[in-house]
C-alpha cells in the first residue's frame, strides 16, 4: 500500500498558539482513517491543512507523493465534507453536486455532467432529489448531498469534519453505516475527524488520537483501545483505571506493581525501563463479586461499593478498596441478581494479571 | 405567541400611525379635489393628474431626475459592493476609522453637505449641471449602499467560500459563482434604497444644480412659490408613492433569508 497523504514534521501556529506540533503521519491508500481528540486539539487544523485551506508554518504535506504546500486548495485532489455541510443555498442539489464537476471537466457536455452527478447522487441514495433546494432537505439528506458533492470529483482523499454531530442519535447510526458502505464502494481514502471515540472505533481502519496539537498514538481501533500508550489515550477512549507505582519482583519471579497506597498488582508485563511503571486497566476487565464466591483471579482486593450506575447492558460500580484506591468496574448485566450490589456492600474486585496495560508515561 | 396586545397599546399604535400618515392622507385627498384654491372639498377629480402628464416642464424635470438617479444608483451600488468587500475581506490600516467615517454622511445635515459640495465644485471650477448633481448624489449614497451590502455580507457563511475553493473554484470564480449570487439580495436592496435617496433629495441638489438642471423636487419647490395648486398635490402624491413602493420592495428583498 502506498501513502495518499503524508505529513512530514508539520507545524502550524495561530499567533502564539501552537495548533500542531511537529506532526508526522502517513495515510494509506483507501483506508478509513479517523482523527479524534477533544475540541481544540488540532484535528480540524490537520484536516484544513490537507485541504489547503491553511498552509503549514513548517514541514511538508504530500498528497499522492507530491509536496502540496504551495498548491492552493482549488488545485488539490482532496475534498472536505464540512461540519455544517456548506451546501450552496442558491443552487439546487444537482447544481451543488455539479459545481466542482463543471470546473473539473471543462468542456463536458450537459449529459456527461448529468450522468456523473446522478451517479454520485445514486451512491448516497438521493437520485430523485436533484431539483430540490438544500433548504428543503433534512439534516441527513443535506449531509449526503455534501458527501456526493465531494465524491463526484473522485479525489484522492475525502475529509469529513464531525459530519454526524448535528444529527440525532438514530440518524447518526444510519449515516455511520452509510458512510462505511460508501467508503467500501468508492475505495477513496477517508479522513474522519470527530471527538466521539465510539464512532471512530466502529468505523475506522486506523485512528490517531490527538491532544494539544500532538498525535498521542496512531493504530487500529483494537490497539488504541486495549493498548493505549499514554494516560491521555487511555482516558480519552472511555474511562480507565490508572495505577502508578514501583516495580516489584514477586517470589515466584513474576512482576508486580506496588503503588504508594500499598496496593500490589501482579502483572504480565516486562517493564520497559526504570523502576516505576504506569498501568491502565479497562473497567470491563474488573469483576465485582461477593467475597464468598471465590473466583480465582490473580489480583483480588477487598472493598466497598461507593456508587452504582445502571447503564442497561452493564452496571458500573465505583469501589473503594481497603487501601483507599478508587476503582471503576463495569459488569455486564445479565441477570438482576448480579447487578444487585448496593452502595455500602462489601465486595471483592478482581482481575487477571494479563488485563493490565503499560502506559509509556 | 397568540397573546392579544392590551387595548392601550393598540390605541397608541394607531395614533402613531395616524401621526405619520395623516399629512400624506390630506395630500392625497387634496390631489383629488376639484376646488382649485382654498381648503373646501369641491368634488372628486383626476384632472390634476391629467395635467401633470401634459405639463412639459414637469416631464423635463422628471427626465432630469431620472438622468441623475439612475447613474447615481448604478455607480453607488457598484462602489458600495467594492467598498463592502474591502471592509469585510481585507485588513488594512485605518479600517475602523474608515468604517466609522461611513456613518458620518448619514447624520450630517444636508445643508452642510450641499454647501461643501458647492464650494468644492466652485473651487475646482466645475460648471454646475447634471454632472455635478450626479457626483453629489453618488457621494451621499455610497455610505448607504456600502453599509447595506456589508450587512448582508456579514451574514454569508464563510465556509461556503471555503467549500467553493475546496471544490476547485479559484478566488474569482468563487466570488462570481458563490459570493455575488448570495450577495444579490443585498445589492438589490441597496440599489432600491439608494434610488429614493437620490430621487427625492432636494437640499443638496438645490445647492449643486445650477440654473439649467432642475430635478423634480426642485420643480415642485418652484411651483409652490406661485401658490399651492392641486397639481402640486397630485405630483407630491406620485413622488411619495413610487419610491415608497421601491423601498418596500427593497426591505422585502433584504429580509429574504439566504
Amino acid at each position: 500500500m502506498s501513502a495518499t497523504v503524508e505529513f512530514r514534521h508539520v507545524t502550524k501556529r495561530f499567533g502564539d498558539i501552537l495548533a500542531l506540533q511537529d506532526i508526522s503521519l502517513c495515510l494509506e491508500n483507501g483506508e478509513f482513517f479517523s482523527v479524534i481528540g477533544p475540541s481544540g486539539c488540532g484535528k480540524t487544523t490537520l484536516l484544513k491543512l490537507i485541504g489547503g485551506l491553511l498552509t503549514p508554518d513548517a514541514g511538508e504535506i504530500l498528497i499522492d507523493g507530491k509536496v502540496v504546500n504551495d498548491i492552493p486548495s482549488y488545485r488539490r485532489s482532496s475534498n472536505i465534507v464540512f461540519q455544517n455541510y456548506a451546501l450552496f443555498p442558491h443552487l439546487n442539489v444537482f447544481e451543488n453536486v455539479a459545481f466542482g464537476l463543471r470546473l473539473q471537466m471543462t468542456g463536458a457536455t450537459a449529459s456527461e455532467l448529468r450522468h456523473k452527478a446522478d451517479k454520485a447522487l445514486g451512491v448516497v441514495r438521493l437520485e430523485d432529489f436533484g431539483d430540490r433546494m438544500p433548504g428543503q432537505l433534512s439534516g441527513g439528506q443535506q449531509q449526503r448531498v455534501a458527501v456526493a458533492r465531494a465524491l463526484v470529483l473522485r479525489p484522492k482523499v475525502i475529509m469529513l469534519d464531525e459530519p454526524l454531530a448535528a444529527l440525532d442519535r438514530k440518524l447518526r447510526k444510519e449515516m455511520q453505516a452509510e458512510l462505511r458502505r460508501i467508503h467500501q464502494e468508492v475505495g477513496i481514502t477517508f479522513v474522519y475527524v470527530t471527538h466521539d471515540h465510539e464512532v471512530a472505533m466502529s468505523m475506522s481502519d486506523r485512528l490517531a488520537v490527538m491532544d494539544h496539537g500532538i498525535i498521542e498514538q496512531v493504530g487500529d481501533p483494537d490497539t488504541i483501545y486495549h493498548r493505549p500508550q499514554t494516560r491521555f489515550v487511555a482516558e480519552f477512549m472511555g474511562a480507565s483505571n490508572i495505577f502508578e507505582g514501583e516495580i516489584a519482583e514477586q517470589t515466584d519471579g513474576a512482576r508486580a506493581l506496588r503503588t504508594a497506597s500499598g496496593l500490589t498488582i501482579d502483572v504480565d508485563i516486562d517493564p520497559s525501563s526504570g523502576k516505576t511503571m504506569c498501568l491502565s486497566l479497562r473497567p470491563e476487565l474488573i469483576d465485582v463479586y461477593t467475597p464468598d464466591l471465590g473466583i480465582p483471579h490473580q489480583n483480588q482486593y477487598q472493598g466497598e461499593i461507593v456508587s452504582r450506575i445502571f447503564l442497561g447492558n452493564a452496571v458500573e460500580y465505583v469501589v473503594r478498596l481497603e487501601t483507599d484506591d478508587i476503582i471503576l468496574s463495569r459488569v455486564p448485566s445479565r441477570q438482576l441478581r448480579q447487578s444487585a450490589y448496593k452502595p455500602g456492600d462489601r465486595v471483592t474486585a478482581g482481575w487477571n494479571r494479563d488485563c493490565c496495560n503499560e502506559l509509556k508515561h | 405567541m397568540n397573546r392579544r396586545s392590551p387595548p392601550a397599546l393598540t390605541i397608541a399604535a394607531i395614533l402613531v400611525f395616524c401621526f405619520i400618515y395623516a399629512p400624506l392622507m390630506v395630500l392625497v385627498a387634496y390631489s383629488l379635489n376639484t376646488a382649485e384654491y382654498g381648503v373646501g372639498w369641491g368634488g372628486f377629480t383626476l384632472e390634476w393628474y391629467r395635467r401633470i402628464f401634459e405639463d412639459r416642464d414637469i416631464q423635463r424635470s422628471l427626465g432630469v431626475s431620472l438622468l441623475v438617479s439612475i447613474p447615481t444608483v448604478l455607480v453607488s451600488t457598484a462602489l458600495g459592493t467594492v467598498n463592502a468587500f474591502a471592509l469585510y475581506r481585507f485588513q488594512f490600516r485605518g479600517k475602523d476609522f474608515y468604517k466609522f467615517m461611513l456613518y458620518i454622511p448619514l447624520v450630517m445635515p444636508s445643508v452642510v453637505i450641499g454647501i461643501s459640495q458647492l464650494l468644492l465644485f466652485v473651487f475646482i471650477k466645475k460648471e454646475l449641471g447634471i454632472l455635478t448633481i450626479i457626483f453629489a448624489h453618488i457621494s451621499f449614497t455610497v455610505p448607504l449602499t456600502t453599509l447595506v451590502i456589508l450587512g448582508r455580507m456579514q451574514r454569508i457563511d464563510r465556509t461556503l467560500e471555503d467549500a467553493a475553493m475546496d471544490l476547485g473554484a479559484d478566488e474569482i470564480t468563487t466570488v462570481r459563482r458563490v459570493t455575488l449570487p448570495l450577495l444579490k439580495p443585498g445589492i438589490y436592496a441597496a440599489a432600491l434604497l439608494a434610488f429614493p435617496w437620490s430621487f427625492n433629495d432636494f437640499v443638496i441638489t438645490y445647492f449643486v444644480a445650477g440654473v439649467g438642471a432642475s430635478t423634480l423636487p426642485i420643480r415642485v419647490y418652484s411651483m409652490i412659490r406661485l401658490g399651492v395648486s392641486p397639481m402640486v398635490n397630485a405630483l407630491g402624491t406620485l413622488i411619495v408613492l413610487i419610491p415608497l413602493l421601491l423601498v418596500v420592495a427593497g426591505i422585502l428583498l433584504e429580509r429574504r433569508k439566504i
